[in-house]
């Protein structure tokens, strides 16, 4: 097995698998911006100690099995396990984190309206009879929300 | 320069994150400690077993006189420490950028 066989099964083929899972939900900025800069960080935090692990000789990786291409000591494989580690490390808590997030917000809601303590559909002067236009944008912003929501679970 | 052995070198350059990580972001960690613990043991877990296939394949071999000498199979325990710190690292700072949104 070749190094970069090692990224394909081990690396990419998990993180292609979590795309499928998540799709859309991928698409949120501040998980991309975020992945951006924990990638960067990462590779840029990494790069100098793996060098310098190297050049001791802590660890060393087989010419035959790595493309041959090495920016200081380290084969262009290693960086790219440095920054699809972080990649899959910050997406699966995502999935994880965000899930939890949206169960938990919609338990409170439900528990809330069986309690007759929040009605996030119209406002007071609505519940009283008397319709207004905010309260009708109000109810009709709460439908769009809840049933994306319901789609996207 | 003498140079270090991989334990050591490991945990002054990891530990450093950790440690300024629960300094800033302490309150978000431990909020969320039902959560993220077990992802950083299930990557550690995944990537020490990824590990051991690549050093059975040849892929990296690491100086045996650098290292402590406890072993899983194949894989010495400083790599299994790689895994979990670096998950930790990894894990950590999303938990506390994605808690700390103002909003």
């Amino acid at each position: 097995m070749t190094y970069a066989g090692f990224l394909l099964l081990f690396l990419v083929l998990p993180l292609i698998v979590l795309v499928i899972f998540l799709r859309r939900r991928l698409l949120d900025q501040r998980y991309l911006v975020l992945t951006g800069m924990f990638m960067l960080i990462a590779l840029v935090y990494m790069a100098p100690w793996d060098h310098i692990a190297a050049v001791w000789g802590l660890w060393t990786w087989a010419n035959g099995q790595t493309w041959g291409l090495r920016l200081w000591t380290i084969p262009l494989e290693e960086y790219l396990f440095c920054i699809l580690e972080a990649l899959l490390a910050i997406t699966l808590t995502y999935a994880l984190l965000t899930s939890k997030a949206r169960k938990s917000e919609a338990s409170t809601v439900q528990s809330l309206q069986r309690y007759g303590t929040a009605t996030p559909r119209g406002s007071k002067d609505e519940r009283r009879g008397i319709p207004t236009r905010v309260s009708r944008r109000d109810h009709l912003e709460v439908q769009i929300g809840e049933s994306n929501e319901e789609e996207r679970s | 320069m003498t140079h270090w052995s991989y334990l050591p070198f490991l945990l002054v350059w990891a530990l450093t994150v950790i440690v300024v990580q629960w300094l800033v972001g302490g309150r978000y960690l431990w909020r969320e400690r039902g959560l993220w613990p077990w992802i950083v043991l299930g990557l550690c877990i995944y990537f020490s077993l990824a590990d051991a296939v690549a050093i059975k394949a040849g892929i990296w071999r690491f100086d045996t006189t650098s290292l402590v000498g406890l072993w899983f199979g194949p894989v010495p325990i400083e790599e299994v420490l790689f895994y979990l710190l670096t998950a930790t690292m990894i894990v950590q700072g999303f938990v506390i950028t994605w808690r700390s949104k103002p909003s």
